[in-house]
């Protein structure tokens, strides 16, 4: 069983001409999968139609998607995701809606923040935080969710490089089964996924694992080497600066 | 110029000293460490409870969130108010590549363009000194070397607050990082890069390092 299919997928935003996404066919495992592509490839989009937070912005869908359990995406403007003035009431807000009691949204609380490293900012009020600060809010937010599929787009945007794969190992241990990040920044991602998808101008340009980076774009293979081949096709390339 | 905290306490800071003099100096720290808020106090929209701050008469800022610096209906626009000549203006566009943008909103760019018009604001008007919080964070690759072009080739002092450490590496003159609201670590940037103490707390090496330390030499950037 897989965490995500989808089977000729089109998508465009409303009052645009063009497909934003094109004939996507992709069948995603669960685990770690990363998804990259330049600026404008359409990962945001993939999130966004997968996810079925595309239905906000209206706009025309075709093909066949499955989802093989509950998906809740974390996207890059996170300041609109979260709605309470705390974290702690933003937490316990989202696991009321889903009527947990509050033994269990005590204790889950108390999980998700030690987790993501933000139980000491429970009580402070969200417009004190700073950005990667909020952003970890934003991603407790969705985890109080229990998501079985987590999406987080461009998460490296605020968190900071060091805290990035505490983040990531946390959400797998709350039990998410797959999480699926965007990103284009993937030097400090090196080693976590199991799954990498490229995209390029709305369409899927490659699926498969990330050790096989032949067939990806150099500016996007390097970052996925082991320091020594980096630095050989680095060299031999004249990409040094 | 010249630039000059001495002590500072306010908010998460804890008795910040800095002097800055010239160049591009990045402030590196993880989320909460207090980076925003000595930018803040560096352009003087934060006072300190304690300590004293020396700066400028001059600062131009570019904040986090860009789309805050536009009040304009147009990108041309706000450029004129601050060049305060349109030919000007239109030129600075054209030269960045972006001349296609000139009538549209501001409101209506993207993150990278928006990111590029905040600092090109901060700039244009020939402050003493810039700060710069987050240039790169909402960035794609082309338009962060467009960004990095820019800081580089600006000549005025600079400070900017980043955990992109692959793009301090490749502007900044010199690093300084933050930790828990005070100041642990001031180095020459490669040195600091090239050197043990900025992983020992924790960083992650950038690929140019880990490239030019397989290389036996000094990489600032891999771009391919």
């Amino acid at each position: 069983m897989a965490s995500i299919v989808m089977e000729g997928v089109y998508y465009r935003y409303r009052g645009q001409a063009g497909w934003a996404l094109e004939d996507v066919n992709l069948r995603l495992p669960w685990g770690r999968i990363l998804v990259t592509g330049s600026t404008g490839s359409g990962k945001t989009t993939l999130l966004r139609v997968a996810s079925g937070a595309a239905r906000v912005y209206g706009g025309e869908v075709r093909g066949r998607i499955s989802l093989g359990g509950r998906p809740v995406l974390v996207p890059q403007n996170f300041d609109a995701f979260i709605l309470m003035p705390t974290p702690r009431m933003e937490l316990v807000y989202v696991m009321e809606n889903l009527g947990l009691d509050p033994g269990e949204i005590d204790a889950r609380l108390h999980t998700i923040s030690r987790a993501l490293g933000i139980e000491g900012l429970l009580d402070r009020r969200i417009a004190s935080l700073s950005a990667g600060e909020r952003q970890r809010v934003a991603i407790a937010s969705a985890l109080a969710t229990s998501p079985d599929i987590l999406m987080l787009d461009e998460p490296l945007a605020y968190v900071d490089p060091q805290s990035i794969s505490r983040v990531l190992d946390a959400v797998t241990m709350l039990g998410v089964k797959a999480v699926i990040v965007a990103e284009h920044r993937l030097h400090s991602l090196r080693g976590w996924p199991s799954h990498l998808v490229y995209m390029e101008e709305g369409r899927i340009r490659y699926t498969g694992p990330p050790r096989d980076v032949e067939g990806l774009p150099l500016s996007i293979a390097i970052q996925l080497m082991d320091p020594g081949d980096a630095a050989r096709v680095a060299e031999a390339r004249g990409c040094l600066g | 110029m010249s630039l000059r905290l001495e002590d500072v306490w306010v908010r998460v800071l804890q008795g910040v000293s800095l002097e800055v003099s010239g160049g591009v100096v990045a402030i590196l720290g993880r989320n909460g460490s207090g980076k925003t808020t000595l930018l803040r106090v560096i352009t003087g929209l934060l006072k300190p409870d304690r300590g004293r701050v020396e700066a400028p008469g001059r600062v131009g800022a570019s904040w986090q969130n860009p789309y805050f610096s536009f009040h304009r209906q147009t990108v041309l626009e706000e450029l004129e108010e601050v060049a305060g000549d349109r030919g000007y203006a239109a030129e600075v566009l054209e030269s960045y590549g972006i001349g296609d943008l000139a009538y549209r909103s501001p409101f209506t760019l993207s993150m990278g363009q928006a990111r590029l018009l905040s600092i090109l604001l901060a700039t244009l008007w020939g402050p003493e000194l810039v700060v710069v919080d987050e240039p790169t964070s909402g960035l794609g690759p082309g338009e962060r070397s467009m960004v990095s072009r820019l800081l580089a080739g600006l000549g005025t002092t600079i400070v900017f607050a980043t955990h992109d450490l692959d793009f301090a590496l490749e502007v900044a003159d010199r690093v300084v990082v933050l930790d828990r609201g005070r100041v642990v670590l001031d180095l020459p940037s490669l040195e600091a890069f090239y050197g043990d103490e900025l992983y020992r707390l924790g960083f992650p090496r950038p690929l140019a390092v880990e490239v030019g330390l397989a290389l036996g030499r000094v990489v600032r950037s891999v771009s391919c």
